[in-house]
């Protein structure tokens, strides 16, 4: 029952939050320069029109309605999964982000299953050899790691890869070769904040009266890291990868134009670039749901790993 | 001062000198950022050229030394505004608690799914690219983190005045409220105030260089990285130099962010993410 | 080979902070087997840092000096990997706080079993037997259910027993018992009390218990040292030191009981520096001489066992 109440009550917080995407969303479009009726009246700028044409095809849009009639409409029809038409190609939404949103689920894949394996991995054996020589080489990497523009390590990273020694591709995904590049791109920053943050949990832990104990019994440092220390580092941890996921679509975005990947995030920054509002606000959307899929992944592994949530405080 | 690590110190010295470069750089530079020579394109770096030209003629050592102005004071005065609408919104949750803290909560939240570069991006769409479209997109993303601290903050002090409340009557609760604020708050808003900026300088330079933040000729360190792509292989140096600077940069708020850190010894979750 | 536990000009500071300030000074000290010895003292006196020593538990920025003779071994002087092999197999540790001491992410049973189950294959279902086994003398009737539990959804005064299985699941021939009793009610205190009787009687070779409650102490141990400021200043038989207390402090500790009258120590009297060379007590002592603010007593050894660091006792 105790369960039952907080996955609800996790869930009741997270449905606000989706609205007030929604609402952004909404606003972007209706906010943004220019007038829609006028594109299409008008798209090169040289024909004229009459108010009657004007009023007619405003009618037929639904701009003549006020704002909130606006939003619910185009609620509904989110709703209904008819995300509406780009301007410029004329071409269904939906279909561009069908086609286009798993090759940048692969890339937001690898770059987390290399910010998790090295991020990780890298803060395990820092906290381990804590003060060594290796631990203080890991530890200035990762600073760096975070201080360094993505864009900028890109395009070193293409130059020596894929045009010096040719062993990557330098822009596009027609092999799996593709991603790489992008995806240890898109790691790097993460990587950093990640090894920094899983070498100053497990060292908290280390310093805690249980791990002195589980010392006491006779268990070497491996043992004591492992079995305890890292247990217990999982929640922090866990909880920031979590929220790099959630966060992951507007780094990817520009990963994605540099690289030239078709994905949903460089369909977005060529939206901006040509005004295509109507695909702004579908993206924006798609990122808000993102936020909150991932925010109730936390969620459920919060409540896996933390025996409190899932025994409460039972006495005897 | 004296106990500070020697990589601090180094930190130290390199962000003093990047703005010292900035900030005198119309007296340093030897020539005008804005002024090409076309007679002098690509060249390599010479006596009179310390770090050669670029596509147009222009002296590099000249806009390398005018690079960080405009993004430094963007990130300054974007992060400093996020700092005051975020302390204004936290007092304001913590204070009130209840119903106002609930609706707050859910608006951070809001914002904070909008991660980022993306937001920027849109906004940057949405008002067109410049400084008043970074300033907001910057401060839409950034004051959230502040808010939550204050926030948090003011909840606990809350906890001890009310015990304290006994004896005090209504109006000298707020006293109570800022006599208890600890040196914490400062030190943690202090810490958050670097990281944010450093993340920020970065997030101007990538906007630039997609051509939405700042635009060329503007000398910035991100806008030179965007034209000078093309000729990366015939002068790397027009890349690679604007964006040691970068990392310079960013790189030496950080060490120093984490110098305020260890001194604080504050075992609070909060810092860890930041 | 002796199995006693002897210490010689024990001394441990701490680096870091203002200044290197001495936890434990000097300490001379033989724990004996087959018998019980008590270091009691209040917060800071050095009585954990002792405790913890032998077993090399201290912090990072802990240094040791001196030695720690256990069959023919310093202990001071061990690699870490050679210590791991002695903690819980050859003396063990029953920690305080152990609310605190036990992981609330794992279930108890197994951060039971895993001091033995770890040592090597074929172990694990020894150490299945033998955790529930222990369970059951120290008073749990279901040993399956707190196996399967989490510290936090037992009592303290469980968790103190579960601590004290954990000490034992290795079968050590020593014990170190750290503040068993630190706040539990009268009730606990006596089951616990009765707990480590039994452990001193038939569990383990020698047991070490280090506490605050002098009366627990007198009661169980067979031997008392009193430390203050990092400093032995009396070891006794637990009947002398409470019928006869050489040191003024012991004196005052004893008289401060409920069962003597309650008479506080006095704190800091006037006029006293407590910056000084010598005694550590000297600021706090009514009786003390000018030589006790110069220079720090030596031990002067009593019949027929025992010493006091006293220079009106010498």
């Amino acid at each position: 029952m105790e369960l039952t109440k907080y996955i609800l009550k996790r869930l009741a917080l997270l449905i606000p939050v989706l609205i007030g995407v929604t609402i952004i969303a909404f606003a972007l479009g209706v906010l943004s320069p220019g007038d829609p009726v006028d594109q299409i009246l008008n798209p090169d700028g040289s024909e004229s029109y009459t108010q009657e044409e004007y009023e007619q095809v405003s009618e037929r849009l639904g701009l003549d309605q006020p704002v909130v009639v606006q939003y619910l409409d185009w609620l509904g029809e989110i709703l209904r999964g008819d995300f509406g038409r780009s301007f410029f190609t004329q071409k269904s939404i939906l279909d561009q982000l069908r086609y286009r949103i798993p090759t940048t689920m692969v890339l937001a894949g690898l770059s987390m299953l290399l910010v998790t394996i090295f991020g990780v991995g890298s803060g395990i054996i820092m906290a381990t050899h804590r003060d060594s020589p290796l631990d203080r080489f890991l530890s200035g990497l990762s600073t760096v790691l975070l201080s360094v523009p993505g864009f900028w390590i890109a395009i070193l990273l293409i130059f020596l890869f894929a045009e010096k020694w040719k062993i990557l591709p330098t822009s596009g995904v027609s092999s799996f070769a593709g991603f790489i590049l992008p995806a240890i791109t898109l790691a790097l920053p993460g990587t950093g904040v990640c090894a920094r943050l899983t070498r100053s949990t497990i060292l908290d832990e280390l310093g805690r009266q249980y791990t002195v104990v589980a010392d006491s019994k006779g268990l070497d440092q491996r043992q004591v890291v492992m079995r305890h220390a890292f247990i217990n580092a999982l929640v922090p941890i866990g909880t920031y990868l979590g929220t790099h996921l959630a966060g992951i679509m507007g780094g990817a975005a520009v990963i994605e134009t540099i690289f030239a990947i078709p994905g949903i995030g460089s369909y977005a920054i060529a939206a901006v670039q040509s005004s295509d509002y109507y695909v702004v606000q579908a993206y924006v959307m798609l990122c808000g749901t993102i936020y909150v899929i991932a925010n109730i992944l936390i969620d459920i592994f919060y409540i896996t790993v933390n025996p409190k949530i899932r025994f409460g405080l039972a006495v005897e | 001062m004296k106990h500070m690590r020697l990589r601090s110190k180094i930190a130290l010295g390199i962000l003093a000198a990047i703005l010292l470069a900035g900030i005198f750089a119309p007296l340093l530079a030897p020539y005008d950022p804005y002024a090409s020579d076309l007679g002098n394109v690509l060249a390599q770096p010479s006596a009179q050229h310390w770090l050669g030209t670029d596509s147009i003629g222009r002296d590099l050592f000249s806009r390398i030394l005018y690079g960080g102005r405009q993004s430094i004071l963007l990130a300054l005065v974007a992060t400093a505004l996020s700092m005051g609408i975020g302390f204004l919104i936290g007092l304001v949750a913590g204070y009130f608690g209840g119903a106002v803290d609930g609706v707050i909560t859910t608006i951070s939240n809001v914002f904070q799914g909008l991660p980022g570069l993306t937001l920027m991006i849109a906004i940057a769409a949405l008002m067109g690219p410049g400084v008043t479209s970074m300033i907001v997109a910057i401060v839409t993303n950034s004051w959230v983190g502040f808010s939550r601290i204050v926030r948090g903050e003011v909840m606990k002090i809350k906890q001890e005045s009310y015990i304290d409340g006994l004896k005090s009557v209504g109006a000298s609760k707020a006293r109570i409220l800022f006599m208890h604020i600890s040196p914490n708050l400062l030190g943690t808003t202090c810490i958050l105030f670097a990281t944010r900026v450093a993340a920020v300088v970065i997030a101007v330079a990538a906007l630039s260089y997609l051509g939405l933040g700042l635009q060329p000729p503007t000398p910035d360190w991100g806008v030179m990285i965007s034209e000078a792509r093309a000729y990366f292989r015939r002068v790397p140096m027009m890349v690679v130099a604007p964006g040691l600077c970068i990392v310079a940069l960013s790189l030496s708020v950080n060490i120093l962010a984490d110098e305020m850190r260890d001194r604080l010894d504050v075992r609070k979750d909060s810092l860890k993410d930041m | 080979m002796s199995i006693d536990i002897e210490i010689r000009s024990g001394s441990v500071f701490f680096d870091g902070g203002d200044a290197s300030t001495y936890a434990l000074r000097d300490a001379n000290a033989t724990f004996p087997a087959h018998s019980v010895t008590g270091l009691i003292g209040e917060s800071g006196s050095g009585k954990s840092v002792l405790g913890m020593s032998i077993l090399g538990l201290l912090p990072n920025t802990a240094r040791i000096e001196g030695s720690c003779v256990y069959k023919d071994r310093d202990l001071y002087r061990l690699s870490e990997r050679e210590m791991t092999r002695i903690r819980g197999s050859e003396i063990a540790l029953i920690p305080q706080n152990p609310s605190e001491s036990l992981n609330p992410m794992l279930r108890i049973g197994r951060q039971l079993s895993e001091a033995v189950a770890l040592r090597g294959r074929g172990e694990k279902p020894r150490a299945l037997e033998r955790r529930d086994s222990l369970l059951e003398r120290f008073g749990f009737a279901d040993p399956r259910a707190i196996d399967r539990s989490y510290s936090f959804q037992l009592s303290g005064g469980m968790n103190q027993r579960v601590v004290s299985a954990l000490g034992l699941m290795g079968s050590p021939r020593w014990v170190i018992a750290d503040e068993p009793t630190k706040g539990l009610d009268a009730i606990l205190r006596k089951q616990v009390y009765g707990v480590l009787k039994e452990i001193a009687e038939n569990e383990v070779e020698g047991m070490i218990v280090i506490t605050h409650d002098i009366a627990l102490a007198c009661a169980l141990c067979d031997t008392i040292m009193v430390l203050y400021k990092g400093l032995i200043l009396e070891q006794r038989s637990s009947a002398e030191l409470m019928g006869s207390p050489l040191h003024p402090y012991t004196r005052g500790l004893i008289g401060s009981l409920p069962s003597r009258g309650m008479h506080p120590i006095c704190r800091d009297l006037p006029g006293r520096d407590s910056h000084v060379e010598g005694c550590p007590f000297y600021p706090r002592c009514a009786v003390a001489e000018k030589r006790c603010s110069e220079s720090i007593p030596p031990e002067t050894p009593l019949s027929p066992n025992g010493f006091v660091r006293c220079f009106l006792n010498a």
